[in-house]
C-alpha cells in the first residue's frame, strides 16, 4: 500500500469525524504555536540580554538628582527650599567624583540629541537672531520660568530664519521654589549677551554651506565617553575634556556619517553649522559595532559634539546655553567592580549633597535583576505552553484510541482482506500524524502572533534589537510535532494488535 | 491443497477456558465445494478462521500446498490472505464509510495494484456480480443481497484460489440467498475452491463434500458423488 493510499484513507476517516478532528487539530495548533513561540522568545530574549550586557551603556552607572517627574524630565535640578539654592549636577561634579572615586574608570556626560543642519551665519542675520532672542528673553521666554526656558521654546520661536532649534535652551537656576518668581530682563542687555555668544568673526566663509542631509542624530558628550564606548578616531582625533574647557567647538563624526556628509573629500577640518553653533570636524571614528540602546542606530551614523555649558551671566545668574544634563555617567571596564563602584559613588554623592538627594543606578544590575525576574516568568509560561501541548496530545491520544476501539471490526476486516499488523499500525500512525501535522502547520502560522503577544506583554522596554529567530520556531515546532506524533504511537500499536478473528466475530 | 493435522484451539475467557477445536485432521483438495456444518459452538467459525489464517491454532500443523504456514511471519501470512484467500461473511463486513467501488478496491490496494488499474479491475468485478449501477453507492444505501454481492466482488479481487464463506446467506431472504449460492457455485465451476460454513441442511447438501463438526471434532465427512 502506497503512502498516497494511506493518506487518502486518513483523509477519508478524518472527514468522516470532522468535528472531533477539527477540535483536536485546533488544540494541537495552539499547543504547537505556544511552544514554538516560547522557544523563539526565550532564545530571542537571551540573545537580546546578552547583547545588552555586552553593550557599553550597560557598564554605566548613572547618577541623577532625585526629584519629581517634572523636574527629572526638565533638568537635573532640584531646589533645596531651606537654603534656597538649586542643586544641579554638572561637569564639575563629574570631575570631583572622578578624583575621589577610585573604582570608576570613566566619567562622562552623554545626552542624545538630534542635530539640525543650519545655514551659515552672515553678519546681518547674526545680529537679527541675537536681537530676536534678546527680545524673547526679555518678554518672558525666560523670565521666571526656569522649567519653561529649559525646554528651549524661546529659541525655537526666535530662530525662525536659520532653522528652529528646539534642542538649545536656557537653563535659569531658579531663585525661589516653585518657579513663580520673575526676573526682569532688559532686552538690550540680552541681545548683547547673545551677540557675544554667537560671535562676530567673519570666518564663516569656511563653513560648508550645503550638506546632503537636513540633520543627523548624535550625542553631546564629554571627553571620556569615547574611551568608555571603545570608540577611537580613524582620522584626526577625538576631543578631550581639555578641548571642551578651552571652548573648542569640535565635532567627531561616525564612520558612515562622515562618508555621507563628505562623500568626496576628507571631513577633517571642515566646518559645519548645527543650530546656531558652528563646529569644526576634528575626528572621524573607526567603524564600530556599537548601536544606540534607545534607537538601534549604529554609532557609525552618529555625530558627537562637546557637552559644554555655554553660559551667559544675567542679573547675577548664569544662563546656560545648553540642553540640560540629566545624568552623570560613570563606567567601569571590569564589571566585577560594579558593586564597589556603585557603593563609592553613593557615598561620594551623599556626602556632597546629603543623603537621598541623588540616585545612583547601575543599568547592569537593573538588567540582571529584570532578567532573573523574567526568567521565572518565562519558566512558568513555558510550563503552561508545554501543558497546553500535553493536553492537546492527550486529546489526540484519546481520540485515536477511541477510533481504534470503534474500528476494531474494520481492522479485523482489513486483516482478512490482506492487511498486515504493520500495515494497520501505519494506517493509524498516518491518521494521527495527519492531524498533528495539520495542527502543527496551523500552529506555525499562529506562532509569530503568539510570539508578538509574549514579547509585548513580558518585556516593557523591548529595546531596539529584535532577534526573532525562525530556526527556533522550527525547532520548537519539530519538538511539539514529535510529542504529538508520539502520542499517536500507542493507539496505533493497539490497532496493530487487534485480534482479527475476534474482531470479525463480534457480531 | 490444504492439509490440517491435529489442529486444536482453546480460547481463554479469563475465568474459564473454552475448547473450540480438539484435534482436527482435514485435507481439502483443489476444486472442492466443502460445506462445514454443525450446531452452534461446534467450532465451525474457528475452523474457518484457522483455514483463512485469520487465527492460529494452538496445536497441529497447517500445510498449504505442502508448505508449513506455522513458521511464516505476519506479513507473509497477510500476503497469502490477500492474494490466495477471499472471505465472505454473514454480516457482509463492508467498510460503511467507503463506496462499493472503494470496498472492492481495498484488497487491490493492499496488493499494491496501481490507481487506474485498481479502479478498472474493481469496476469489472462489480459488473460481474451485477452491480454496475451501484458502484458509487455506500453499503448502508444497498440491500443485503447487494451488499453480499459487493463482498463477493471484494473477495474475488485478487483472483483467490480459495473462498472462505461464513454463513453467507444467513442474513438474507431465501431468494437472495439462492442468488449468492449460485454465484459461489459458478465460481466453483470455474475452479475456485470453496469452503462454506452453514447450519442449513439444504445448503449443506449443495456442496461436493460435507464435514460435520460436533464439540470440536469431525463427526462425519461425506463426499457427494458428482
Amino acid at each position: 500500500m502506497s503512502w498516497a493510499d494511506r493518506l487518502w484513507m486518513s483523509i477519508r476517516h478524518i472527514r468522516g469525524r470532522l468535528v472531533e478532528s477539527i477540535l483536536v487539530i485546533s488544540a494541537t495548533a495552539i499547543g504547537v504555536a505556544l511552544v514554538a513561540a516560547m522557544f523563539a522568545f526565550i532564545r530571542s530574549y537571551d540573545r537580546q540580554t546578552d547583547y545588552l550586557l555586552s553593550h557599553p551603556a550597560y557598564r554605566e552607572i548613572t547618577v541623577e538628582v532625585v526629584g519629581n517627574e517634572t523636574e527629572i524630565t526638565e533638568a537635573a535640578v532640584r531646589f533645596d527650599a531651606s537654603v534656597s539654592r538649586a542643586i544641579s549636577l554638572g561637569t564639575a561634579d563629574l570631575a570631583r567624583a572622578r578624583a575621589s572615586v577610585a573604582a570608576v574608570d570613566h566619567g562622562y556626560l552623554a545626552d542624545a540629541e538630534r542635530f539640525v543642519v543650519g545655514s551659515p551665519l552672515t553678519a546681518a542675520n547674526r545680529t537679527a537672531i541675537a536681537s530676536q532672542w534678546g527680545a524673547i528673553g526679555g518678554t518672558g521666554g525666560i523670565a521666571g520660568g526656569g522649567a519653561t526656558g529649559a525646554r528651549g521654546q524661546g529659541s525655537g520661536a526666535a530662530d525662525g530664519q536659520a532653522r528652529a532649534d528646539g534642542e538649545f535652551g536656557f537653563t535659569v537656576p531658579r531663585g525661589t521654589e516653585g518657579g513663580t518668581g520673575t526676573a526682569t530682563m532688559d532686552p538690550e542687555q540680552m541681545r548683547a549677551q547673545f551677540e557675544a555668544l554667537l560671535g562676530t568673526g567673519d570666518d564663516d566663509a569656511a563653513v560648508v554651506s550645503e550638506l546632503p542631509v537636513d540633520g543627523f542624530s548624535g550625542y553631546r558628550v564629554t571627553g571620556e565617553f569615547f574611551a568608555a564606548y571603545g570608540l577611537r578616531a580613524a582620522e584626526g582625533t577625538v576631543f578631550t575634556n581639555e578641548d571642551i574647557e578651552a571652548g573648542n567647538q569640535a565635532i567627531v563624526l561616525g564612520h558612515d556619517l562622515a562618508r555621507t556628509l563628505f562623500p568626496n573629500s576628507t571631513a577633517i577640518g571642515s566646518r559645519i553649522r548645527l543650530g546656531i553653533q558652528t563646529f569644526t570636524v576634528v575626528g572621524v571614528l573607526a567603524p564600530t559595532g556599537v548601536r544606540s540602546i534607545e534607537t538601534g542606530t549604529s554609532f557609525n551614523r552618529l555625530g558627537f559634539v562637546p557637552n559644554a555649558a555655554a553660559q551667559v551671566q544675567f542679573a547675577g545668574r548664569a544662563i546656560s546655553f545648553q540642553r540640560p544634563t540629566r545624568t552623570l555617567r560613570f563606567a567601569i571596564d571590569d564589571s566585577s567592580r560594579l558593586d564597589a563602584a556603585v557603593q563609592q559613588l553613593i557615598l561620594f554623592f551623599d556626602s556632597e549633597y546629603g543623603p537621598g538627594t541623588t540616585r545612583v543606578t547601575a543599568s547592569l544590575n537593573a538588567l540582571t535583576s529584570e532578567r532573573q525576574k523574567l526568567s521565572r516568568i518565562l519558566a512558568v509560561v513555558l510550563f503552561l505552553a508545554a501543558a497546553a501541548l500535553f493536553i492537546a496530545s492527550i486529546n489526540l491520544f484519546n481520540l485515536m484510541l477511541m477510533r481504534v476501539i470503534k474500528r476494531t471490526r474494520g481492522i479485523g476486516i482489513s486483516r482478512a482482506i490482506g492487511a498486515s499488523r504493520r500495515e494497520i499500525f501505519r494506517q493509524f500512525i498516518n491518521e494521527s500524524a495527519c492531524m498533528s501535522l495539520t495542527g502543527a502547520a496551523i500552529g506555525l502560522l499562529l506562532a509569530p502572533i503568539a510570539y508578538g503577544l509574549l514579547r509585548t506583554s513580558l518585556i516593557a522596554d523591548v529595546g531596539a534589537v529584535d532577534l526573532m529567530n525562525w530556526l527556533y520556531f522550527v525547532i520548537g515546532a519539530a519538538l511539539a510535532l514529535a510529542v504529538s506524533v508520539l502520542f499517536g504511537v500507542y493507539p496505533a500499536r493497539q490497532a496493530g494488535r487487534v485480534d482479527a478473528s475476534l474482531a470479525i466475530r463480534s457480531e | 491443497m490444504i492439509t490440517l493435522e491435529g489442529i486444536a484451539k482453546t480460547y481463554d475467557l479469563g475465568s474459564s477456558t473454552v475448547t473450540a477445536l480438539r484435534g482436527i485432521d482435514l485435507t481439502i483438495d483443489r476444486g472442492e465445494f466443502l460445506t462445514v456444518m454443525g450446531p452452534s459452538g461446534s467450532g465451525k467459525s474457528t475452523l474457518l478462521h484457522i483455514l483463512g489464517i485469520l487465527d492460529s491454532a494452538d496445536e497441529g500443523r497447517y500445510l498449504l500446498e505442502d508448505n508449513d504456514l506455522t513458521t511464516l511471519s505476519d506479513a507473509e501470512l497477510s500476503r497469502i490472505r490477500n492474494e490466495h484467500f477471499g472471505f465472505v461473511f454473514q454480516s457482509f463486513n463492508l467498510f460503511n464509510e467507503f463506496s462499493a467501488l472503494e470496498n472492492v478496491m481495498f484488497p487491490l490496494m493492499y496488493a499494491g495494484v496501481r490507481g487506474s488499474e485498481r479502479r478498472d479491475r474493481a469496476r469489472a468485478l462489480l459488473v460481474d456480480v451485477g452491480l454496475e449501477h451501484r458502484m458509487g453507492h455506500y453499503p448502508n444505501m444497498m440491500s443485503g443481497g447487494e451488499q453480499q454481492r459487493v463482498a463477493i466482488a471484494r473477495a474475488l479481487a485478487n483472483n483467490p484460489s480459495l473462498i472462505l464463506a461464513d454463513e453467507p446467506t444467513g442474513n438474507l431472504p431465501s431468494d437472495k440467498g439462492e442468488e449468492i449460492l449460485q454465484i459461489l457455485e459458478g465460481l466453483n465451476r470455474d475452479g475456485v475452491t470453496i469452503v462454506m460454513v452453514t447450519h442449513d441442511d439444504r445448503l449443506g447438501a449443495r456442496g461436493s463434500r460435507c464435514v460435520r463438526l460436533r464439540d470440536g471434532v469431525v463427526e462425519s465427512d461425506t463426499r457427494r458423488a458428482a
